[in-house]
């Protein structure tokens, strides 16, 4: 099945997450039970469509790589659910989750840590092979791997090496190559370039996209970096302290980013541009500090939109005209509690608008 | 020259050698550059390509990294810092050129108040009394803008945050009011929001101190918001030298221009990522001739692998490459690569 960039999602979502919640337990007292906790993940739902590539964006404590962790299954969420192909994964047990993880398949950020330094790559790459196909014979395996690393453009005859011959952007192909190996219907990408240079990074993004659209996989992509996000995302997801701030279409969210965090996450980002970026330094405002409000907007002792009612409750996700979702009082017009849009009960998958395909 | 113009620092021709597996290998090779008080200069290269050495170099804390310096000079306000005698370089080291870090964290001892850490440099470096140094503390933290400096200088490293330990850092290195102040990716471990307000307080301190900065970033972004002048490295050299603006309005080595046409500022994405095909070559591995030529786009067979391209120097600017200049770049859309 082949999904032609910029084509609206047809069908099912191949993964979708409902309603995800995670709390750290960061301390305990003498008897075990929890003294310090962290809400590492809020009330998260997304959706990735085949073919399609959602970015999800924040900063550093954001939840960003806890949902990544959540959907592959790798830690269990305390409430909420991971749904893929009519499955409800987070009811799988032990050697059903081991199947199905074939489906779903990670790419890290740095590929020097993430293969294990004292294998030949070629070995690295049949190893989820082994798992997940032990009949496969010697020569197939040998094989399924040449092709794998071919497709990923490192010649085969590399692959007796060891990780310590390669260079970064090389060994991350050779860990895409890994991830492949299952045949996975989901990719996840956690800052998957963000060690690389410059000049490679493009390799490594050009590479993804090619593979995606050869082999019809959902991309998820998840970066701090907004403009990289831009530049392969179809929908955004942008989180911030554990919570979905906003969503949307990727062009749209650039274009016409309603919450005022992400407003300044774009704002925040210097621009390759010495005359421009100049221009932007002098809009540059101090934000507020304080601590954030238990029960109310995590943002809201940062933001400049800020009302009584920021401090008392959490925004939910209301759909925006435009296909999007904003979880701010005053950028969703309901400041009142009423008017808007319809606020999402719990918010479903993230929807893709109908708006113009750009393509 | 009178003192308005002479640089404060001037890095020429210097290389260094590292000790390796097989012997001393060469990783810094002829790098010139210099800095003027309230300027910045932006150091900018991708990863091996020596920044960081050049700054250690300056800092003299090669030997403690197993390098040499192994030809060139470093001088400081006119005077050559090589060949200084032990006293005399700590005393130079942190009083009048200072360094900070990528990950201000580390840099920081997690067992003394953030107080006691910066009066401890102040002491070192002026000998004054304990009280003094740490007023001295206090009073550098709110330079940075810490909040309530006077109880926060009482807290721990791990009571700070990371942007908030990285201006620790900077308090820490311009408490003895050095003149010089060499950042090594100083916002690179930290988000895009506290990053921005990092930029900001290092503009302001270079204008209210009239502070000297050399920064050294991968980021083209952070070099269009800081530098006013820029030298871009490649594997062990620079390889282009101008005025911020002259730069990214018209880069003129082929690495430049391929380097910023990597950005994804305004990539779509049905469109291609721009990229360098290849690999940065790594010390040991040099060529003879033009150390980009494998990669670059506009390799004019033996002229460019043959032997090593001159410099051409016009007023502030400078390239290393033999093809600099020839219309046939500006036509195959190589230079001017951003329009």
């Amino acid at each position: 099945m082949v999904a032609v960039d910029g084509a609206n999602p047809a069908g099912p979502p191949v993964i979708a997450a409902r309603n995800l919640h995670k709390t750290f337990v960061t301390s305990r007292n003498l008897v075990g039970r929890a003294v310090r906790t962290v809400p590492a993940v809020q009330d998260v739902s997304l959706a990735v469509h085949a073919g399609r590539t959602l970015g999800i964006v924040g900063e550093s404590g954001s939840g960003k790589s806890t949902v990544a962790r959540l959907l592959l299954r790798l830690i269990k969420a305390d409430r909420g659910s991971v749904s893929a192909g009519g499955i409800d994964v987070s009811r799988l047990r032990r050697r059903e989750l081991r199947a199905w993880r074939r489906n779903a398949q990670m790419v890290h950020q740095d590929p020097f840590t993430s293969m294990d330094p004292r294998m030949r790559v070629r070995d690295s790459v049949a190893e989820p092979l082994h798992v997940h196909e032990p009949g496969l014979g010697r020569d197939e395996v040998r094989a399924r791997v040449d092709d794998l690393l071919r497709s990923v453009g490192v010649d085969p005859g590399q692959g007796e090496r060891y990780p310590s011959g390669f260079s970064g952007g090389q060994l991350q192909r050779i860990a895409i190559a890994r991830a492949l190996a299952p045949g996975p219907s989901v990719l996840v990408c956690d800052e998957a370039v963000a060690a690389l240079d410059v000049s490679i990074r493009g390799q490594i993004l050009n590479l993804l996209r090619d593979l995606q659209r050869e082999r019809g996989i959902a991309l998820v992509f998840i970066s701090h970096d907004l403009s990289l996000v831009r530049a392969i995302a179809h929908e955004i997801v942008v989180m911030y302290r554990g919570r979905v701030v906003e969503t949307g279409d990727a062009e749209q969210v650039f274009a016409h980013a309603a919450h005022p965090y992400t407003r300044r996450l774009l704002h925040a980002i210097p621009v390759a541009d010495p005359v421009r970026q100049r221009e932007r330094q002098a809009t540059t405002t101090e934000p507020a500090t304080g601590p954030a409000p238990v029960a109310g907007c995590q943002y809201a002792p940062r933001c400049p939109l800020r009302i009584d009612r920021c401090g008392a409750e959490p925004p939910p996700l209301v759909d925006r005209p435009d296909g999007g979702a904003v979880a701010c009082f005053v950028a969703s017009g309901t400041r009142d509690g009423t008017g808007g849009g319809p606020a999402r009960a719990g918010a479903g998958p993230v929807r893709v608008e109908k708006g113009p395909a750009p393509c | 020259m009178d003192d308005e113009t002479r640089p404060l620092l001037e890095v020429s021709d210097l290389s260094v050698d590292f000790q390796g597996a097989a012997g001393w290998t060469r990783v810094l090779d002829g790098v010139s550059y210099d800095v003027r008080a309230g300027e910045v200069l932006g150091i900018v290269g991708e990863s091996g390509c020596g920044k960081t050495v050049s700054s250690l170099a300056v800092m003299q804390l090669l030997d403690l990294q197993g390098g040499r310096i192994a030809g060139g000079d470093i001088r400081y306000d006119g005077r050559s810092l090589l060949g200084l005698g032990r006293r005399e370089r700590d005393r130079i080291r942190g009083a009048e050129i200072a360094m900070i870090f990528q990950q201000p964290m580390r840099s920081l001892n997690p067992a003394f108040t953030v107080g006691h850490q910066i009066a401890d440099v102040v002491r070192h470096h002026t000998g004054c009394g304990r009280r003094q140094a740490w007023d001295r503390a206090v009073e550098m933290l709110s330079l940075v803008h810490i909040p309530s400096p006077q109880e926060r200088a009482r807290a721990y490293p791990h009571q700070f945050s990371g942007g908030m330990c990285q201006r620790v850092m900077i308090a820490m290195a311009l408490a003895c009011s050095p003149k010089i102040l060499i950042a090594d990716e100083p916002s690179t471990a930290l988000d895009v929001t506290v990053q921005e307000q990092i930029l900001a307080l290092l503009r302001e301190l270079r204008d209210r101190l009239d502070l000297a900065i050399v920064i050294i970033t991968h980021d083209l972004g952070v070099v269009a918001d800081l530098a006013d002048r820029v030298a871009v490295m490649y594997a062990g050299q620079v390889v282009e030298q101008a005025p911020v603006l002259d730069l990214f309005a018209d880069p003129q080595h082929p690495y430049t221009a391929a380097l910023l046409a990597a950005v994804p500022t305004e990539v779509h994405r049905s469109e291609r990522f721009v990229s360098i095909p290849g690999r940065v070559a790594l010390p040991g591995e040099w060529p003879a001739g033009c150390r980009f030529a494998t990669r670059c786009p506009v390799v004019d067979g033996e002229r460019c692998t043959d032997h090593p391209p001159p410099v051409h120097v016009d007023g502030p600017r400078s390239v290393r490459c033999v093809r600099v200049g020839e219309p046939a770049l500006v036509k195959q859309g190589v230079v001017h690569g951003r329009r």
